[in-house]
């Protein structure tokens, strides 16, 4: 096989047997790598029901035909399982030198199963395999821990590992890499710390196989020049995305204090430009000439890596308005393995919860240090943290009174940092994600405010939400590759079935590539549906309920929120689209159509218990 | 009466961050718009590679998008700012 390895690594924990299996040309033209390998190899193997934090989930690290290759922003690497905080599908991806080491080794992905009996982390060196104790790496946060691997590996390793948070089961914790670069919102680091792994080291000197090496090897100078010649590429190269910040503050959509504003008042000293006057350096993922990540020193003059989603949520959404102080509270969840996303939620809903009284806390909104501390109880699963480490979905059940009308999350997933009190395809687009509310779908708001459309919730919404969901949801985290070369800066899609074709040697058009999408997103639905069953409900596609019942109370859009019967339309309208029912599930055509015969049988059966 | 502009994004390094206008009468944002395009050498009636009009850059008033408003036909009154946003980068 020609630009895929062809080749699985298997690892089951408690057996500790390694397999390497060779896949079929079929398997990998039908579902390309990444978030499409995940979504089948889980549909296939993953018994419904599976408890995710049990030694059956699946653990995955995938790669995409794009991987490791040296073309723009190939870098990436998608991490996938069933998720511990939604009950569904869950996945993420993170740019760090693991990816391209493992196309090294000779795989296209880690699947892993099983528990190990004591502590443990996995060396990969191309065909040698070991599963090492690491009794003296748990505990250590995710920095001490790449630093002792890679002192014993080598400073070009990759290396995947957890914080205490993924060994203690929160269940927003992530795997990082590289001291930031982080991937698995849902719960992934859970997963991981579930099955007692450390760590993965990663350490690969092959090259895959190529159609057309110098053809690619041109291809890739051409895209790297092509991007760094784009008008705004300067621009980026400053702010990357957390130019955003002061757009988000003009346009009503900054999250505030738990979601309930648009605006925060100290926008202006967490924003980029406050940022730029302290940035000390820049990091990036491999084969990236547009590096985004953002350094700057914290309260304690450490180095945190900075970009709008954790500012936001670390910032404004808690009420902090120092950025050095969310540098701080970042750098915290990063070596502690914590979403920065839902971490910032958690801790926005207990603040909350506090100051209306319905927990006995004396937490507030911009409450750093209270902050601080709830950071490390969460990923210690201690204290107010075993309640807020859980995830606002299942704290506010827990807490009842009311306070699910504030807990922000789809699916029990924590929005990312987006208002959307008035913007109803951005909320289509984080009440369908197939995660859970995550923007990396679908991230429609920058179209939707420029636009002129906010208002509106007409069948354009739904089109662009399918539009981004196949582009970016589909295409690029099949392929593995960065988003951003085409949002940020207009590389064009069509750069990409080019670099297949000469990696590959097999040609896809766009269209193929959208209709790999839809399969992709037909398969997640479900699969979702599955692990549900009788509890499924269309109600699980809609946005958080604070956006329709609490207006917006300061600023130029005081009064606003979305209406939830014209939402029923929108999101009907969606399914339509997708050729789902009116529940949200693939119909039958629709799963014949794009390949899914087999699959479909077993979603009939399945349906026979969802009203 | 006063009409502040402000720009952000990319484009502001091209035509600049902020202006203050001083303005007798009537004027429009369209108007407003024209003058700044006209300030900062730009072609006629664009703003650096964006054609004034065209829905891909919103213009907010005080805060408000002129979608909820006149469109580039709204009025603007003494000491209102005007906010031209570029599509942003970050997601
Ligand atoms: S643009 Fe940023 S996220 Fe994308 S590959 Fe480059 S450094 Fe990584």
């Amino acid at each position: 096989m020609k630009g895929w390895n062809g080749c699985f690594l298997r690892i089951d924990l408690s057996n500790k047997k390694v397999i390497k299996q060779n896949y079929s040309e079929e398997f990998a033209h039908k579902w390309l790598g990444g978030r499409g390998f995940a979504i089948k190899l889980l549909w296939d193997e993953l018994t419904p029901g599976t408890d995710p934090l049990g030694p059956d989930n699946m653990l995955m690290f995938l790669t995409g035909p794009y991987s490791g290759l040296v073309i723009p922003n190939s870098g990436k690497l998608v991490v996938a399982a069933k998720s511990p905080i939604t009950g569904g599908y869950g996945d993420g991806n993170l740019g760090s030198m693991a990816g391209p080491n493992l196309r090294k080794a000779g795989y296209d992905a880690i699947i892993i199963t099983g528990k190990l009996d004591k502590p443990s982390y996995i060396l990969i060196e191309n065909e040698k395999v070991e599963i090492i104790l690491a009794n003296e790496l748990w505990g250590l946060d995710c920095y001490e821990t790449e630093k002792i691997l890679k002192k014993s590996h080598g400073v070009s390793t990759g290396v995947l590992s957890i914080g205490q948070s993924g060994e203690n089961l929160t269940r927003f914790a992530t795997i990082i890499s590289q001291e930031g670069r982080a991937g698995g919102r849902p719960g992934m680091g859970a997963v991981m710390g579930s099955k007692k792994l450390k760590a993965i080291v990663i350490h690969g000197t092959k090259e895959p196989l190529l159609a057309d090496k110098e053809a690619l090897l041109k291809l890739g100078k051409e895209g790297f020049d092509s991007i760094q010649k784009r008008d705004n590429y300067n621009f980026w190269k400053k702010q990357g995305t957390m130019a955003t910040v002061e757009w988000c503050q003009n346009a009503s959509t900054l999250p505030t204090r738990n979601f309930s504003e648009g605006i925060f008042e100290c926008s202006k000293e967490i924003d980029g430009n406050t940022m730029e006057k302290q940035t000390i350096k820049q990091r990036g993922c491999p084969n990236c000439n547009m590096i985004c990540g953002n350094i700057i020193l914290d309260t304690n003059g450490e180095e945190s890596e900075l970009d709008y989603e954790n500012v936001v949520m670390l910032g404004s959404n808690i009420g902090v308005g120092d950025l050095k102080k969310v540098a701080t509270l970042n750098r915290i969840c990063d070596m502690l393995g914590l979403d920065t996303i839902s971490a910032g939620s958690s801790i926005g809903f207990a603040m909350e919860c506090s100051e209306k009284k319905l927990i006995d806390s004396d937490l507030y909104f911009g409450d750093f240090m209270g902050a601080q501390r709830l950071l490390r109880e969460m990923a210690e699963m201690k204290g107010e943290g075993a309640l807020f480490g859980l995830g606002v979905k299942a704290a506010s059940e827990k807490i009842g009174k009311g306070s699910s009308d504030f807990a922000i999350h789809v699916k029990g997933l924590e929005c990312s940092a987006y208002d959307c009190h008035l913007c109803p395809g951005m909320a289509l687009s984080f009440g369908t994600s197939p995660i859970g509310a995550h923007h990396k779908d679908a991230w429609v708001i920058s179209w939707e405010i420029s636009s002129g459309t906010r208002e509106e919730y007409g069948p354009s919404k739904a089109d662009k939400v399918i539009e981004f969901q196949r582009i970016r949801g589909g295409m690029y985290e099949s392929l593995v590759a960065c988003r951003f070369p085409w949002i940020e800066l207009g590389f064009e899609n069509e750069w990409f079935p080019k670099y297949i074709e000469a990696a590959t040697g097999v040609k896809y058009s766009l269209d193929d590539m959208w209709i790999l999408g839809d399969r992709i997103y037909a398969l997640i639905r479900a699969f979702w549906v599955r692990e549900y069953g009788g509890k499924w409900d269309r109600k699980m596609d809609y946005p958080p309920i604070r956006w329709f019942k609490e207006p917006l109370k300061k600023g130029p859009l005081t009064g606003k929120h979305l209406d939830l019967s014209k939402y029923d339309l929108l999101l009907e309208e969606y399914y339509k689209k997708r050729g789902w029912n009116n529940l949200g599930i693939p119909t039958n055509d629709t799963m014949k159509k794009l390949g899914l015969e087999k699959e479909s049988i077993e979603l009939n059966k399945i349906l026979e218990n969802v009203k | 009466m006063r009409i502040r502009v402000r720009i952000f994004g990319e484009i502001s390094e091209e035509i600049g961050k902020n202006y203050d206008f001083e303005i007798h009468g009537k004027i429009t944002v369209l108007e407003v718009l024209e003058k700044v395009s006209s300030i900062s050498g730009q072609k006629r009636g664009y703003l650096g590679n964006y054609k004034i009009g065209e829905k891909d850059i919103g213009y907010l008033v005080n805060g408000k998008n002129i979608e909820f408003l006149d469109g580039l036909a709204t009025i603007l009154h003494d000491d209102n700012e005007l906010v031209i946003l570029q599509p942003t980068t970050g997601g």
